[in-house]
């Protein structure tokens, strides 16, 4: 019950407190500056009705998806690689952990010149925004295997192979789903900022337009949609991911 | 020289590691020399850091000695095999596996057909009594049940030798003496070669034929103790004044040695 209603209290408490502010504005002020969240209401009905919005979400969820998805078949056999070999991992972990520090943005003016203005530009920043943090959680779950496992395993005459399959892999999981999870939060961020930076279509462009042409209410509509699109995709990653930490049985 | 009654030979086996400064060397074992026969309940004793893990890591095969050998059945170890398994001290279970699938690792690993695996661990939880535990994960079980698990793990590979490092040390009392009881019961059953590291004295006469003590580090064998307490034992043994007389003894032989740390 509690867990239900602490979070709805706080959502309820956001809205009061955003509505209360743009009632201290004067109208024309208001339209401008915040607008009520009536507004933005009947705002998002027209949006929905005049603007292909389902052309520019699709762009969107269709540059997150491919960005996380090659940073995932990227970013985990790279994280086992260099906790595999340390010799690797020495090798490149400076570049990445510099590259991790970084806003990725700054790759955006680049992936125009390589994949121009369209959705392609945007799957490599979504790529690039993601990828560092999957290797180094992938990374962090192989160095920290628990070398009592690792004894037991060897005692019993395991081979690399078995090593890795049987010990090291298992026990990477549980980082390597919080990995996932950082990473599509990464991936989301990296495409929208792609999309406000250059873009043809996509939420991140609606949203670039929107301000740009001062249509406040309109750009709050994108700005929900946007954080809801985000929760939807990353509470049920929270969930998977907490089953993997407790090492419980599947409910089957 | 080979002799056709040792199961296990440890011949002047020693044994260094690196020290804390560069160059410096920690000389952890120094010749130790002993014989194991089938069948026999070896128990080593000796101060706390004296060489006991380094010794059955040793027989184990998961370290290769500096100088000596140990020999299985007359045949030099190289590194660990199926004639030998480790219970460890903690019971280092696999927490992403069941019950069952911690006691089929082994045989996994030994290329051994799931069919065969499962049926075999049946048997070994059967025998160490944790049957309605199978699909039970790690977390979800007590110590004693989790060191009932470790050995079942160690015995379903069928070893001629079991080697058990303080396998009941991080055990309660009451828990510890019931693990006690279980391992003679369940080395009846089997007729393994065990050889058994604790530090409580208590615990090596109790379930030994014979307790090794050994020196404070570098350590050599210093004393062997055939406690000869009759079997099968139970607990109201460790009441007699034969048992108390064993430890006494062995308990003045190691105290000399704690000494000297």
């Amino acid at each position: 019950m509690r867990k239900t209603l602490l979070p709805l209290g706080g959502t309820l408490a956001f809205v009061a407190a955003w509505w209360g502010l743009s009632l201290l504005m004067a109208p024309d002020i208001r339209r401008l500056f915040l607008p009520a969240p009536p507004d933005v209401v009947k705002q998002a009905v027209h949006i929905f009705r005049t603007e292909p919005m389902a052309v520019h979400l699709g762009v969107t969820l269709e540059e997150v998806a491919a960005g996380f998805l090659a940073a995932v078949l990227v970013g985990i056999p790279a994280g086992l690689l260099m906790g595999w070999y340390r010799d690797l991992n020495a090798t490149v972990n400076g570049l990445i952990t510099s590259f991790n520090a970084m806003p990725r943005i700054v790759f955006m003016p680049l992936m125009m010149i390589w994949f121009g203005l369209g959705i392609p530009s945007k799957i490599a920043l979504g790529f690039l925004t993601a990828v560092p943090v999957i290797v180094l959680t992938t990374l962090a779950g192989v160095v920290s295997v628990d070398k009592a496992l690792v004894t037991v395993s060897r005692s019993f005459g395991a081979s690399n192979r078995q090593l890795f399959w049987t010990v090291v892999l298992p026990a990477s999981v549980p980082p390597i789903m919080a990995g996932l999870r950082l990473g599509m939060g990464f991936a989301i961020v990296g495409v929208i900022v792609g999309e406000l930076f250059a873009a043809r279509s996509g939420l991140g462009y609606l949203i670039n337009i929107y301000g740009n042409t001062f249509q406040t209410a309109s750009m709050l509509v994108v700005i929900i949609l946007v954080a809801l699109i985000a929760t939807a995709i990353l509470v049920p990653l929270q969930r998977i991911e907490d089953r993997f930490q407790r090492w419980r049985p599947p409910l089957t | 020289m080979a002799d056709a009654q040792a199961k296990l030979r440890v011949e002047r086996l020693s044994h260094g590691f690196a020290g804390p400064e560069p160059g410096s060397h920690l000389r952890v074992l120094d010749s130790v020399d002993f014989v194991a026969s089938p069948g026999e309940f070896i128990a080593l004793v000796g101060p706390s850091g004296c060489g006991k893990s380094t010794l059955l890591n040793l027989v184990d095969g998961l370290l290769q000695p500096a100088a000596g050998r140990v020999l299985v059945d007359g045949r030099e170890v190289s590194g660990p095999g199926s004639d030998r398994a480790m219970v460890f001290q903690a019971a280092s279970l696999f927490p992403w596996r069941t019950v069952l699938r911690n006691i089929t690792y082994g045989l996994e690993i030994q290329g051994v057909d799931g069919g065969r695996a499962v049926r075999r661990a049946r048997e070994m939880i059967e025998l160490v009594g944790l049957k309605g535990f199978e699909q039970f994960y790690p977390y979800s079980i007590s110590g004693g049940m989790a060191q009932r698990v470790n050995l079942a793990r160690a015995l379903a590979v069928d070893p001629e030798i079991l080697l058990m490092d303080e396998p009941f040390a991080a055990l309660d009392a009451h828990t510890r003496e019931a693990m006690q009881a279980e391992l003679l019961r369940i080395w009846g059953a089997t007729g393994k070669t065990i050889l058994f590291v604790t530090h409580q004295i208590e615990e090596a006469v109790f379930l030994a034929d014979r307790v090794l003590v050994l020196t404070a580090r570098p350590a050599t064998v210093k004393l062997s103790v055939n406690v000869d307490l009759g079997r099968p034992r139970d607990l109201t043994v460790k009441r007699t004044p034969e048992f108390i007389r064993y430890e006494e003894c062995i308990w003045q032989s190691v105290r000399a040695e704690v000494r000297q740390i």
